[in-house]
């Protein structure tokens, strides 16, 4: 009797404790909630996903392989938060694959066909935009395309062909503006004509970020295949579609997350390069003042070397740390001044934050 | 069913007699190569190993990379066939020099050699230095360095050879080697062209098909085609038996596609990525010991080319002329010296360098002194000194012994040791790459402790080895590229090697067949113990370096039939600097016969059947690549004369 009433006991706590581990999963984050994007590594391990739990101040590690039970196959270039999923742009397995914002659960395959080194995307009405490199756009430039994807049907409807690779998109009424990483120019293409026009700029470009009149910035570099000296961050009034350069030396021509914004927009923090007292070119973060339309004369944050992006949460300065492909990376949080807050380990080759809205 | 058959036919040929004359198992008889000789001689501490003749023609249809992996305790990083590096004694593959005459085949560009693409069929025999031989091999030779040698064999007349093999996944080798000679002067003409598919079936982990739940599947390798081709033209000519002359030529043309990992096999089933390597090897030499002071003199040149993706738009190409010279002195029987130099001059086009990079010039000056001691002791110190354009090379003495403790009737023990320090000059895309190359680099040290016992014994119907290495290998100044802000190269780290070998091999009668085994094991604990990389962790083993191998053979010869079994083990293996991704321990068995039969006075057939990974394991070598399961090779060789 004693044996039954223990057995019905345990089997009774044991479905308290089942209940209770689904109330905690129940508790899947949502809106607010950040995650850490590691790229992996090209021929090792592939991407991994970090969570951000704000409310412990703790990053958790391999969350999607939590989650799914399976690894990520490709390197995820970048991820975007739209309509309740989250798209990764993923490369060597090429695909756009998403997950749910709130689960972050992939139930659906991702998308395979027309998608050829998928470098960033941008979201309007019921079309994800894909930049696209097509191919070894270093040796050709005219492979590139932007891929049209029906978020219904998720498939590719249309590839637009887009020549000097695609890399940044944004879309500010009714156009959609290209960064072209090999060609000194920025393709703006009108939605509804699908026609392209080029803004001339001094070198090429390579992301956005809008501000809050939905004017354009845009990273200004210099890469190997097309060297300038007149690099920095160009404004684009995306009205007059006028363009001006405001010069910094070192901006990063890193394929990561080089730009971010503060919450009132004021100040936009640039990935750049700096020799520090030594004479070694390190990571430093330089600050461009929005109303002023001035680099501030000191780098808020100097000296981290293998700097591989930058982001701004919670009234905080973020830094990506990424030395090799090989090794785990670290998220970096400082204060507004620059003051070092705490440092998190991340998967490998951490370059971007996300934050689900 | 294929398999099946095979198997039963080759263990078939155990039991095959032949109606003709018949000869034991083995290859051309040739002399002492004489460059192995010179090397142990005034190396008198280090470890020198010759794969056995047998050994080696097992080998003759595949690389490299599949003698040392299957004959010696050495690790492999490799891909199915396509692209295999060293890691001998936990350094990297440009730790490793892989040595033809006097020319160094390690890419200049790249600093090392793709072990996949160096053909066995093509060469004589195969020596292998473990530990440091900068000293006799210049820069880049801190774990060892690899000796492909050719045997001169002074032919009267005329000696032909054909062979073909067929093996699994579209595997095929022909090749050919005609000797012709009057005894003084002899051509020799090695000509080979081998060609493979790869297309074999795997269970590939990266599928990730969420709608209908499946995340596993058999699959079959695409796009992994090797066709590589080369040959060695041999004109040497024999003034008297102390006045030679010697000539080799070795063309060289290798082409593959880049195997894809799993994931991208399966996601991109008609994706190609091509990649030529072309190569012209010439060494020559006039070696004269006709008096008390011998000389040597000797030339060459090399080129080295590599096209990927068909992109000819983007050289990578070096070109190299080669001059060395050298005078060795017996001073009496126990005394010798040898001093020379050797001098290099390179001409790199490669489409990021700087264009005023027109040449390099490189001059090495080495010494080295044997002294016989006593009866039982020797002693040799070897000492170099290396000048680069525009940069400054450390100088690397070597001081090595060896001392007989005991000899008895049936056996021998022998100890011997050495220290050697080491170097390795920056590659070429280190120093010059674009904008990120780093002319500034510090050279890679290293600083190389060996201790060796060796046991011999011999009876009438038992003979072997028992051989224990331990030793430590320092490399300082370790260079890797990394992320500052922009990827370049960095003096980043201190490595420390440490471990032991052991190293057996036994002939004996076994139910009164000839049976020779052997057992390898190695232990090497490789740590990186200091790093300017932080994400570099610190007292862990190196990626790609397993704490423990260990491998075991056995022949048994039956009158002209050979059988033999040989198994490897390598333990687990980390491939990042995560504790995360690491490749599972694996253990291949393989299972070889051969049977050679005398057609008449000059004509003799030779078939050799193999079965490779017996077990069908499903392993890998390389993080997220594929290898091949169970595989089997037949070949056939034909010789006249």
């Amino acid at each position: 009797m004693k044996i039954k009433f223990l057995s019905i006991l345990a089997i009774a706590a044991t479905l308290f404790a089942s209940c209770s581990s689904d109330d905690d999963n129940d508790k899947a984050p949502g809106a607010g909630t950040s995650y850490v994007i590691n790229y992996g590594g090209f021929s090792g391990a592939k991407s991994s996903i970090s969570i951000y739990d704000n409310e412990n101040d703790v990053l958790t590690n391999g969350h999607y392989e939590a989650v799914n039970n399976v690894s990520i196959v490709s390197n995820v270039q970048y991820a975007y938060n739209h309509d309740g999923n989250i798209y990764m742009m993923g490369n060597n397995t090429d695909q756009v694959f998403w997950v749910d914002e709130v689960t972050f659960k992939q139930t659906e395959n991702g998308i395979t066909d027309d998608i050829i080194k998928p470098r960033y995307c941008v979201a309007e009405g019921n079309y994800l935009y894909v930049s696209c490199w097509g191919g070894n756009v270093w040796d050709d430039i005219t492979l590139s395309y932007i891929a049209k994807v029906n978020l219904d049907t998720k498939k590719v409807e249309k590839k637009i062909a887009l020549e000097g690779g695609p890399e940044g998109l944004a879309i500010v009424d009714g156009k959609l503006y290209a960064a072209l990483n090999y060609k000194k120019s920025i393709a703006v293409m009108d939605l509804d004509t699908e026609d392209f026009t080029y803004i001339e700029t001094q070198a090429v470009s390579s992301y956005f970020i809008k501000d809050n009149k939905d004017n354009l910035y845009a990273s200004q570099i210099s890469s190997y295949s097309s060297p300038s000296t007149e690099i920095g961050l160009a404004y684009i009034n995306t009205t007059t579609d006028e363009y001006k350069l405001y010069k910094l030396d070192g901006v990063s021509s890193s394929y990561v997350n080089i730009m971010s914004a503060n919450g009132d927009f004021s100040k936009l923090y640039v990935m750049t390069s700096a020799y520090d007292a030594s004479y070694n070119l390190t990571g430093a973060i330089s600050v461009f003042d929005t109303a002023t339309k001035s680099f501030e004369a000191e780098n808020v944050v100097a000296g981290v070397s293998g700097i591989n992006g930058v982001g701004f949460y919670d009234n905080k300065l973020c830094a990506f740390v990424s030395p090799s492909t090989t090794a785990n990376g670290k998220f970096v949080t400082y204060s507004t001044d620059g003051t070092l807050i705490k440092e998190y380990e991340t998967g490998i080759s951490p370059l971007m934050l996300l934050e689900v809205k | 069913m294929k398999l099946k058959f095979l198997f039963v036919f080759l263990i078939s040929l155990i039991g095959f007699n032949s109606h003709g004359q018949t000869v034991g198992v083995d290859t051309i008889q040739l002399n002492e190569v004489v460059s192995y000789g010179k090397l142990k001689k005034y190396q008198s501490g280090a470890k020198i190993e010759t794969i056995p003749v047998r050994d080696f023609d097992k080998h003759q249809d595949g690389s490299l990379e599949q003698l040392l992996s299957r004959t010696l305790p050495i690790v492999l990083k490799s891909t199915a066939g396509t692209l295999s590096t060293i890691r001998l004694r936990g350094t990297s593959p440009d730790h490793t020099s892989v040595n033809f005459g006097g020319i160094n085949l390690n890419s200049l560009t790249l600093g090392q050699s793709n072990m996949s693409n160096v053909p066995m069929y093509l060469f004589d025999e195969v020596g292998v230095q473990f530990g440091s031989a900068s000293t006799v091999n210049g820069s880049g030779s801190i774990g060892g360095a690899i000796h492909l040698g050719l045997k001169n064999n002074w032919t009267k007349g005329v000696k032909a050879e054909a062979r073909a093999s067929h093996g699994s996944f579209g595997e095929e080798l022909y090749g050919t080697k005609i000797y012709i000679g009057n005894g003084k002067f002899e051509s020799v003409t090695r000509a080979y062209y081998y060609k493979k598919d790869n297309d074999f079936k795997f269970t590939n982990t990266e599928v990730r098909d969420f709608e209908n739940d499946i995340f596993q599947l058999e699959d079959r390798q695409r796009n992994a085609n090797v066709e590589n081709k080369g040959l060695i033209q041999e004109l040497n000519y024999k003034f008297s038996e102390k006045e030679k002359f010697i000539f080799n030529l070795w063309l060289e043309k290798d082409w593959h596609l880049v195997q894809q990992n799993m994931q991208s096999n399966y996601s991109k089933p008609d994706y190609k990525e091509p990649y030529e390597d072309k190569h012209i090897r010439l060494w020559t030499s006039y070696k004269n010991e006709k008096r008390a002071i011998k000389y040597e003199i000797s030339g060459g040149y090399v080129y080295d080319n590599g096209i990927h993706n068909n992109n000819t738009d983007d050289t990578i190409q070096t070109q190299r002329v080669i001059g060395e010279a050298c005078i060795e002195h017996e001073l009496n029987k126990k005394i010798s010296y040898k001093i020379g130099a050797k001098v290099s001059r390179i001409y790199p086009t490669v489409y990021t360098y700087s264009s005023d990079l027109e040449y390099e010039d490189r001059i090495d000056f080495y010494a080295s002194y044997f002294h016989k001691i006593n009866r039982k002791l020797t002693a040799t110190i070897n000492l170099r000194q290396g000048l680069v354009t525009d940069y400054d090379v450390p100088f690397t003495p070597t001081l090595g012994f060896k001392y007989l403790i005991f000899s008895k009737e049936n056996h021998a023990l022998n100890v011997n040791g050495n220290i050697a320090k080491s170097y390795r000059v920056p590659t070429f895309n280190d120093r010059f790459w674009g904008d990120q190359g780093n002319p500034d680099l510090k050279p890679e040290k290293g600083i190389n402790y060996e201790l060796g016992f060796k046991w011999n014994y011999s009876n009438n119907e038992t003979s072997g080895h028992i051989q224990l290495n331990t030793f430590y290998l320092n490399v300082d100044q370790w260079i890797l590229w990394r992320n500052i802000t922009v990827w370049v190269p960095l003096n980043v780290q201190e490595v420390e090697s440490k471990g032991l070998e052991l190293m057996t091999q036994w002939n004996y009668s076994l139910f009164g067949l000839k049976t020779t085994s052997g057992f390898n094991y190695s232990y090497t604990s490789t740590e990186p113990r200091k790093s300017l990389d932080e994400t570099i962790p610190i007292g862990r083993q190196l990626e790609y370096v397993p704490l423990h191998t260990g491998n075991f053979y056995s022949t048994t010869t039956y009158k002209n039939t050979d059988v033999s079994i040989d198994c490897k083990y390598t333990d687990k293996q980390y491939t990042d600097g995560t504790n995360k991704n690491i490749l599972s321990s694996y253990f291949l068995l393989n299972f070889s016969v051969g049977q050679q039969v005398k057609l008449n006075k000059k004509n003799k057939i030779k078939i050799k059947g193999m079965l490779n990974n017996i077990f069908d394991a499903d392993y890998q070598s390389t993080y997220g690549f594929a290898m091949p399961g169970i595989n089997y090779r037949i070949s056939l060789t034909y010789n006249i004369n």
